[in-house]
């Protein structure tokens, strides 16, 4: 079920280191760009890239293992 | 084949963000490596379960006490006045606009965390203390005074002194911008569960609230 999904990948995301949880909420929740989202985080667009992949990566794992 | 593309690659390749140049690599590679296909896939399933996650709405009290905020914060720092436009066009200055995206997205991320907890503990009460309390890993036997309260740490629970009522749990403010939401959001405080945190952020400016372990009374207390 979708709301299953959406707990199941809330639970793991609030594990995240902060960093990494502030930028994937941002990119894909909020669905804001990676300049916006380097704008309200103060942050360089690498650093933006860098932690979104690093958040998502940590994420698959998380999901992959409670599958 | 070309060398794997790092996962920051993959990733800001299926958010579109790539330049054309590094899009043109990525894409070529994929399309013939079955692996880096795999691996997009994991990433998109990610997302699409990101994307699963239930809308919640915040109280309109909260919307407007962040509005005011917001607004507060905008003044202060001396930059031409949002009010004097009017209220409706506050939120279409770009850098309040994706602040208050990002407070309001993540207290109802705090929201939707606290929704799944199947049982709440309301026998006592919260206490929020400043931000020079910050105690992550506190040791046994430590005490702090913090405006004129005294919390000591006895065998694992926070227990402040003198205080008659039971104490669930302290919040630690990592900001006095933080700690002014907070007033009167008490609904705010009862949703952050031991353990968990929630953080507030506009501006490049991240304001941090850190719940420490839950509290019960303690037996020690007034031995």
């Amino acid at each position: 079920m979708a709301s299953d999904c959406g707990r199941r990948v809330a639970d793991a995301l609030v594990q995240l280191p902060r960093c990494f949880r502030e930028a994937v909420v941002l990119r894909d929740i909020e669905e804001l760009s990676y300049d916006e989202i380097a704008t309200v985080l103060g942050v360089r667009i690498g650093t933006v890239r860098s932690r979104i992949a690093r958040g998502r990566d940590r994420l698959r794992i998380v999901l992959e293992a409670s599958a | 084949m070309s060398t794997h593309p790092a996962t920051h690659l993959l990733s800001a390749y299926l958010d579109r963000e790539l330049h054309d140049e590094e899009k043109q690599v990525v894409a070529r590679h994929v399309e013939e490596c079955s692996g880096c296909q795999h691996r997009l896939d994991g990433l998109r399933r990610v997302i699409d379960e990101l994307r699963s996650i239930p809308a919640a709405q915040p109280p309109e009290l909260l919307t407007r006490r962040i509005e005011g905020h917001l607004a507060r914060a905008w003044r202060e720092r001396r930059v031409q006045s949002p009010l004097a436009r009017g209220q409706g066009e506050l939120l279409a200055q770009p850098g309040l606009r994706l602040g208050f995206a990002l407070v309001i997205s993540l207290a109802l991320m705090t929201l939707i965390f606290a929704q799944g907890l199947s049982r709440r503990d309301h026998s006592g009460t919260t206490l929020v203390v400043p931000p020079e309390a910050t105690v992550v890993d506190p040791a046994e036997g430590q005490s702090l005074e913090i405006g004129g309260r005294v919390f000591g740490f006895r065998t694992g629970r926070w227990v402040e002194v003198g205080l008659e009522t039971a104490a669930t749990r302290i919040l630690v403010t990592s900001s006095a911008e933080a700690r002014q939401l907070l007033e009167g959001q008490q609904w705010l405080s009862e949703l952050l569960a031991p353990g968990r945190g929630v953080v507030l952020a506009w501006e490049g400016e991240v304001l941090e609230l850190v719940p420490l372990p839950q509290l019960k009374k303690s037996q020690e207390r007034g031995s």
